[in-house]
């Protein structure tokens, strides 16, 4: 008797559904005994009883799902719980009357549209590296939306992928554009001449929606996940796209982007970059000293951060600095405003981030900018300069993803106001396929709280927003724009300028205004 | 540009159209079913969007869609939200629901109470006719036990299931303390019964809230110490020891106001004019959800025994150790 449970987070069904899917667990193969019942204490005592709780199950509270079910023999757990999770979710894609063929297996899906060369992959971490091997397999390239697969299945799943000439992007792999088809969280972008690899899924939307306010467009923009660039994985799959961007008779310009690399993936990437053949920019973010000097060798050329990166492309098509390179008239002065108020009070910056790299760019700017900058990762908000990543998983445990959902951000924005410490708000908007609808609708009555709430301490709260996104994006960026400033936002379109002007602020004009060529 | 879709609110729970803002942001969508979905305020209420062939309830907004149409096809989905201009309500960013033709609704209360024996004969023939229905899941079994449980000298659980079985001495210890007025033994019933068994909302909070709901409607001096206990019991226990949807449910339970087919039942059972409707009524109720419907009912009529018990051994103490219902079917084979 192999008992095991899994405890489906905030999962509600109704009870005919969970009396079926009870029913149809007790009709697979080598389960004995099997239930979906909602994790109260009373249901643990009954799950005990029955020899059916594991020590998993223990920590369901009473809004969580327990599927628990014993195996005779034992094997076969990813199975049925392949088969929970699709019956779980069937039914969630309602239509009017009927439904079409939809099918179950990618085998299906391939009978149905013989030509699809790419699988799209988003099911639980521990049955990810199941279904891409299967992909692979069946010759399609593979875009792992999936996180926590285990790294060795990552590594072998990229060699695979390299033996039979396709891509495994991923695993957590959020964003791709590939022959203008958006994947996951994208922008809607123009076609053009820059091709990009990137192990950031926010990084790459950053410097495609800056190049696209500029009029480039790019060719095609691939994500390789988190670790690509990790000693383990070895930049795998960014040699890989940069090998298929080089041979892309589409792409000019080649752009790579990570967080530090390992030493040995970052001698890999530039003895690769150099052979290339084509002008790349590689953007390894915030590294520091030796490395993090802005240089040029040949074709490769070094940035360390997103603002320069886009600026340094720019540079190389022969186009004239952006205006988003530039804090405009209005901007300057309602800063310099705050910057006089007669009751200044603490300038303490508060980052409230949808996208890790979007805050961890800002947190190195403000670094080197001298600031005692902390992460909410690193230490708990007790006052200073704390950036937070509120998409990591600390801050979404039961709820969606801040890129989709405010209220934890909004939330935060409120106590951030009510700390008489804080006097810079530094908060990221993503717009785009995937992000919310309206992001701006969402915090502009925050942002309009949070500034009564510092008015009637007597102070002054400047909230920065790095508006992240593309003109033709589905949200109307204009007019996302113009509801922020309306509420009282200064708005910027690159967040490394976002991350200087807080500084300034916080430093009370201590520090110039950013302007002029803002590379750091 | 998107173009919007209108349905019209036909009613809306009585404690809700108290809660709603002026306008702005009103709920977020947290669960979403395929004829009804569940929201949370900012002031962490719970409450329900759903078509009006599910009925009506205090914390739900009917609304009439057509037929066969999913919530999810509508475009509800978790982390839509619900917001209102002060006229009209408005989910995600395209559905808009109207108000212009919406009711609110309150249950009706019970007019004047039939005689004990009268209810008494009503419970055993409506107990006949659903015992062979009677499902194997949830505490449905109970329900030809009920009298017996009521008079607290009822343990027996052979051939129950295991949740039928696990609640018996714990439902028996919750009568015989509502019975006596005692608290703590009412605490101990409530404890072992709060979010025990299958389904969403589960069996033991569809019975507790059968329960409170009739004894709210039957209510009197000499059963209020017992119902307030009880309902201040519940709902403490529920706050934390069951899913948030239960706990909004028995919220309500509490304070009297359970489903309209609860109320409809509750009608045909008590009041004075013996209403022809009770086997439709009781079938609306048991077509609800899996067990949820029988869970409630199995409640409903503990709650009558036992709110029938509380009166007689008010009005004669040494009643509260005997069995008062000795022509009910519910007591056959019992010893009481």
């Amino acid at each position: 008797m192999t008992v095991k449970n899994h405890v489906l987070k905030n999962m509600y069904r109704d009870s005919v559904a969970l009396m079926r899917l009870s029913r149809e667990m007790e009709g697979l193969e080598n389960v004995a005994q099997a239930t979906a019942i909602m994790g109260t204490d009373n249901n643990k005592d009954l799950l005990a009883q029955a020899g059916l709780l594991a020590d998993s199950g223990k920590s369901a509270t009473p809004n969580d799902l327990i599927v628990a079910f014993d195996l005779t023999p034992p094997g076969r757990e990813e199975t049925v719980m392949t088969s929970v999770q699709q019956r779980l979710m069937s039914g969630r894609q309602g239509t009017v009357g009927g439904t079409g063929y939809r099918p179950r297996s990618m085998e299906g899906a391939l009978q149905t549209l013989p030509q699809a060369n790419l699988a799209m992959i988003s099911v639980p971490g521990e049955h990810a590296a199941r279904e891409a091997r299967k992909a692979l397999d069946l010759g399609l390239n593979v875009l792992l939306f999936s996180d926590n697969v285990p790294l060795e299945d990552e590594v072998d799943l990229k060699q695979q992928a390299i033996s039979r000439g396709l891509l495994m992007m991923g695993p957590d792999c959020g964003t791709a554009i590939i022959n203008g088809v958006p994947l996951g969280f994208a922008n809607a972008v123009p076609s053009g001449r820059v091709g990009l690899v990137s192990a950031s899924g926010s990084g790459l939307q950053q410097v495609i929606c800056l190049l696209a306010e500029a009029g480039e467009g790019i060719s095609h923009a691939l994500g390789v996940g988190g670790r690509d660039l990790s000693g383990e994985v070895n930049g795998a799959m960014m040699l890989e796209g940069l090998r298929a961007l080089g041979e892309d008779s589409a792409t000019e310009i080649i752009v790579l982007i990570s967080k530090p690399p390992a030493q040995s993936a970052r001698d890999r990437v530039l003895e690769a970059a150099s052979r290339c053949g084509k002008p790349c920019v590689i953007s390894f973010l915030g590294e520091q000293g030796e490395h993090g000097e802005r240089a040029s060798r040949g074709k490769v050329h070094m940035e360390n951060n997103l603002e320069g990166t886009a600026l340094r492309v720019l540079t190389l098509l022969g186009k004239e600095s952006p205006g988003w390179a530039f804090l405009d008239d209005t901007s300057r002065k309602q800063i310099e405003s705050i910057i006089a108020s007669p009751h200044p009070g603490h300038r303490s910056i508060r980052g409230l981030y949808s996208g890790g790299t979007l805050c961890y760019e800002s947190l190195f700017i403000l670094r080197d900018l001298g600031h005692q900058a902390g992460s909410g990762l690193e230490r708990e908000p007790v006052g200073g300069d704390l950036l937070i990543d509120m998409g990591d998983d600390r801050y979404t445990v039961g709820r969606p993803h801040p890129m989709i959902d405010f209220r934890s951000r909004c939330e935060a924005l409120i106590q951030a106001a009510a700390d008489p410490e804080v006097g810079v708000v530094l908060l990221d908007v993503i717009l785009g396929y995937g992000a919310h609808p309206n992001p701006a609708a969402e915090l502009s009555p925050a942002i309009l709280e949070a500034h009564k709430i510092a008015r009637t301490g007597g102070r002054r709260l400047a909230c920065v927003v790095a508006l992240c996104g593309s003109p033709d994006d589905p949200q109307d960026m204009n007019q996302q724009e113009k509801t922020l400033t309306h509420a009282g936002a200064l708005v910027v379109h690159s967040n490394a300028l976002a991350a200087r002007m807080a500084s300034a602020i916080s430093r009370s004009g201590a520090v110039p205004l950013p302007g002029g060529d803002t590379r750091g | 540009m998107t173009s919007s879709t209108f349905y019209p609110i036909t009613s809306m729970g009585g404690p809700l159209v108290k809660r709603i803002p002026q306008s702005g942001r009103w709920g977020t969508v947290f669960a979403v079913f395929r004829q009804s979905c569940y929201l949370e305020s900012g002031g962490g209420q719970v409450f329900c969007l759903a078509d009006q062939e599910l009925g009506e309830g205090p914390l739900t907004i009917a609304v009439k869609i057509p037929s066969k149409t999913t919530f999810r096809s509508l475009g509800i989905n978790e982390g839509c939200h619900l917001d209102t201009d002060g006229a009209d309500l408005v989910v995600g960013h395209e559905l808009v629901l109207t108000t212009s033709e919406t009711v609110t609704w309150e249950p009706e209360p019970v007019v004047s109470t039939a005689p004990p024996d009268e209810i008494l004969r009503r419970l055993d023939v409506l107990i006949n006719l659903v015992d062979p229905l009677i499902p194997s899941d949830g505490l449905a079994e109970i329900i030809p036990l009920t009298a017996g449980i009521a008079n607290a000298g009822s343990s027996g659980v052979v051939n129950m299931n295991a949740v039928a079985a696990m609640a018996m001495p714990r439902l028996s210890r919750l009568c015989g303390g509502l019975t006596r007025s005692a608290s703590e033994a009412i605490d101990q019933g409530v404890t072992g019964l709060v979010g025990l068994g299958p389904g969403l909302t589960p069996s033991g909070d569809d019975l507790l809230g059968g329960m409170l709901v009739v004894l709210r409607a039957m209510q009197n001096t000499a059963s209020l110490y017992s119902v307030d206990a009880l309902a201040d019991c519940v709902t403490r226990h529920a706050a934390t020891e069951t899913t948030r949807i239960s706990a909004a449910m028995l919220e309500q339970s509490a304070r009297g106001y359970g489903s309209a087919a609860q109320h409809r039942l509750l009608q045909c059972l008590l009041e004075v004019d013996d209403r022809p409707d009770k086997v439709n009524a009781a079938l609306d109720l048991i077509r609800t959800g899996h067990t949820s419907g029988w869970d409630a009912l199995a409640g409903i009529l503990l709650g009558i025994y036992c709110g029938l018990r509380i009166s007689r051994c008010q009005a004669s103490p040494d009643l509260a150790a005997q069995s008062p219902f000795a022509v009910s079917r519910g007591m056959a084979g019992i010893p009481a």
